[in-house]
């Protein structure tokens, strides 16, 4: 078997003059412009949460949830039984400056809260503490080919479990200096997908490929640049046939270099 | 859920405090003899709390021309597992028999090549980090991918490949990745593993969470008080279950705590979850289980917790212990370290003691062996724990 095919029951976003799915979804249709790369306005405190971690929560545990709370906004799934894939390159940034820096001095003392925030795995680990999901969550990263990574690992669950729904989120924060000088990612942005296998409940249909041949899709001007200012933004190309609800295909950098992953996307018909 | 989910294990290997490779392992787990050393007693860990698992020998590891730029600890820790029991020349049969781009890569690690950034930060501290130093490269070393990547190219595997980091449970989890892929037909075989090397940021992180033991973590005793931390290397060349093998892969279970980032829930409801679904993957009973080798990490919480899980399953029935007394817990790398203990345990007959536990805590009702037992080991059951209540359970098993 070569391809599987998997429903896009919603989508949800988080980025830089993009507060939601909507927002970014005018944008795609050409009907209002592409945003300035710069920081985003403000970072929402996750929902769900015990006063003191959310308070006290992350830049990336904050865009995390906000994508996928946009995601499920009009969801009726059951958030406890949502299973979870997690795909960011790089994790929390910010925490590991913190501590690289407070490594630096003497007598070396960490913040425990920051220590046990620092793990890949921290924002997953809120998602399931806010909705009470019991069930299983992975954390992964692959580089610049995070998102296709994290898109291959949830139709390999759909297609073990067919019946059991995967919220699928791929994330980064922006670096601040000086690791943004070794890894540059000048823009936040978390994008989050519920996938199935119903029909009945799809925005349309995913076949992912991937043996397809190397390579990536591009977008014209400003799209291109933020495509290329955060490892989730390479979703970008394939959320424009989702915007436009027409039928294309795109290819996504896939972790090994030496093929591409191919995603079609076909519109449900209405 | 598919029915069966069994896979062959054609090859493994692990290399931790312990040495290089099975028979290390084997021979240093029948002695009763720990790779636990004093921090103070390692050049370059004096200044860490606790005891710690550390591989000797790392910095004479020469990595491979083509891919020198991936030089750190952790993936110099990664190339020398890699040259073990005779690992390579089996990815290699099976890379011919398969293609390269049927085998894909999975593995876990917790931290990666971190220790880069922090010694890089060491040098730019003095100007104020106004820069990093210009041998410092992110995405070959601290890069949570860099192991995968490194690892791929240097075997010249271009399949699927992922990096699963959800702390301590990371290197258990990959097995449930692989057998997804394998099953729906992406893969024929899998190399999975996981990684993790010491760094500062988990030698002091752990201690600032008081978790760290100034002594050998003496898991499921009354005084145990702590962790020690370890490093390791494992990996498993898995394939169809019609390849011959010593041993297979019966089942894994995965879920959430949802409870503490870094308290497991006190009523082990996660850790029962994963173990349930891991049984019923395997289609077994707990009857059918010879013995469990424990997430077991030494604090207060994680032992108390998982043996009210593992009494809820078992009773007292089935032996179950920590390794950690001998490697440490090694983070990422743990799940793979001790899955690989599980088929030492079945090749050998052997049940591991309880290594350092001196006085069982009356809390932990469980059949927690002080003395090595000599008895045929047919299956084990294997627990993975991590940070963000990650959970992770495998069932290891003989041929069939």
């Amino acid at each position: 078997m070569s391809r599987l095919s998997i429903e896009l029951e919603a989508v949800g976003l988080f980025a830089p003059g993009w507060p939601d799915w909507a927002a970014a979804r005018d944008c795609l249709r050409g009907q209002a412009p592409v945003p300035e790369m710069t920081d985003v306005e403000r970072y929402p405190p996750p929902e769900g949460l015990p006063k003191n971690e959310r308070r006290r929560s992350s830049r990336i545990t904050r865009i995390a949830f906000a994508a996928c709370e946009d995601a499920l906004a009009a969801s009726s799934r059951d958030r406890s039984a949502l299973r979870t894939v997690f795909a960011s390159c790089s994790g929390d940034m910010d925490i590991v400056d913190d501590i690289c820096r407070a490594l630096t001095r003497e007598p070396v003392a960490l913040s425990p809260t920051q220590f046990h925030n620092s793990v890949h795995n921290a924002s997953a680990g809120y998602w399931g503490i806010a909705n009470a999901a019991r069930v299983a969550s992975t954390s992964l990263s692959a580089y610049d080919a995070s998102l296709a990574a994290g898109l291959v690992e949830a139709a390999l669950q759909l297609h073990d479990q067919p019946d059991a729904p995967v919220l699928m989120v791929c994330f980064d924060v922006m670096t601040q200096p000086p690791l943004s000088l070794a890894r540059p990612v000048p823009i936040p942005f978390a994008v989050a997908w519920l996938l199935g296998r119903d029909p009945a409940c799809s925005l349309g249909q995913l076949t992912l490929n991937p043996f397809a041949a190397p390579g990536e899709t591009a977008l014209p001007g400003a799209l291109e640049s933020m495509r290329r200012a955060n490892p989730a933004a390479r979703a970008l190309p394939l959320l424009e046939p989702v915007a436009r609800q027409t039928a294309g295909t795109v290819t996504l950098p896939m972790p090994s270099g030496r093929y591409g992953l191919a995603v079609d996307f076909e519109p449900a018909e209405t | 859920m598919s029915e069966s989910t069994a896979l062959a294990i054609t090859a493994a290997t692990a290399t931790s405090s312990l040495g290089r490779g099975l028979a290390a392992h084997a021979q240093a787990l029948q002695a009763g003899r720990s790779g636990l050393r004093p921090a103070e007693d390692l050049a370059g860990y004096a200044h860490a709390p606790g005891w710690l698992g550390a591989v000797d020998g790392l910095d004479a590891v020469a990595m491979p021309s083509a891919q020198a730029e991936y030089d750190c600890r952790n993936n110099r820790l990664a190339w020398l597992g890699l040259q073990q029991d005779d690992l390579r020349e089996r990815i290699e049969a099976c890379r011919s028999r398969v293609g390269a781009e049927r085998i894909g890569v999975f593995l876990g690690t917790s931290t990666s090549g971190i220790a880069q950034t922090e010694q890089a930060y060491h040098q730019a501290a003095p100007g104020a980090f106004a820069r990093l130093p210009d041998w410092y490269a992110y995405r070959y070393s601290h890069n949570v991918h860099s192991v995968t990547a490194f690892v791929s190219a240097a075997l010249g595997l271009t399949g699927l490949s992922q990096t699963i980091s959800t702390a301590c449970s990371s290197s258990a989890k990959v097995f449930a990745a692989a057998s997804r892929a394998i099953r729906a037909g992406w893969c024929d075989a899998a190399l999975v593993g996981g990684v993790d090397s010491l760094c500062e940021t988990t030698l002091f992180g752990f201690h600032a969470l008081q978790l760290v033991s100034p002594q050998a973590c003496r898991p499921a005793d009354v005084r145990r008080d702590g962790i020690s931390i370890g490093e390791a290397a494992g990996f498993a060349l898995l394939e169809r279950d019609s390849e011959p093998a010593a041993w297979r892969l019966l089942g894994y279970g995965e879920s959430s705590d949802a409870h503490h980032m870094s308290t497991p829930d006190p009523q082990g409801a996660g850790a029962r979850l994963a173990m349930d679904e891991a049984l019923a993957r395997a289609g077994l009973q707990p009857v059918d289980i010879d013995y469990v080798n424990l997430h077991g990490t030494g604090t207060p919480a994680n032992d108390r917790s998982e043996a009210r899980a593992v009494r809820g399953l078992f009773g007292d029935a089935v032996p179950a212990s920590s390794t950690k007394g001998w490697t440490g817990h090694c983070l990422g790398a743990a799940g793979v370290l001790e899955a690989v203990i599980g088929l030492l345990s079945i090749q050998e007959g052997y049940v591991p003691q309880s290594l350092n536990t001196d006085q069982v805590d009356p809390e932990i009702d469980i059949d927690i062996p002080l003395t090595p037992r000599q008895q045929p080991v047919r299956r084990v059951l294997s627990n993975s724990f991590g940070f963000g209540g990650s959970n992770a359970c495998l069932i290891l098993g003989g041929a069939v």
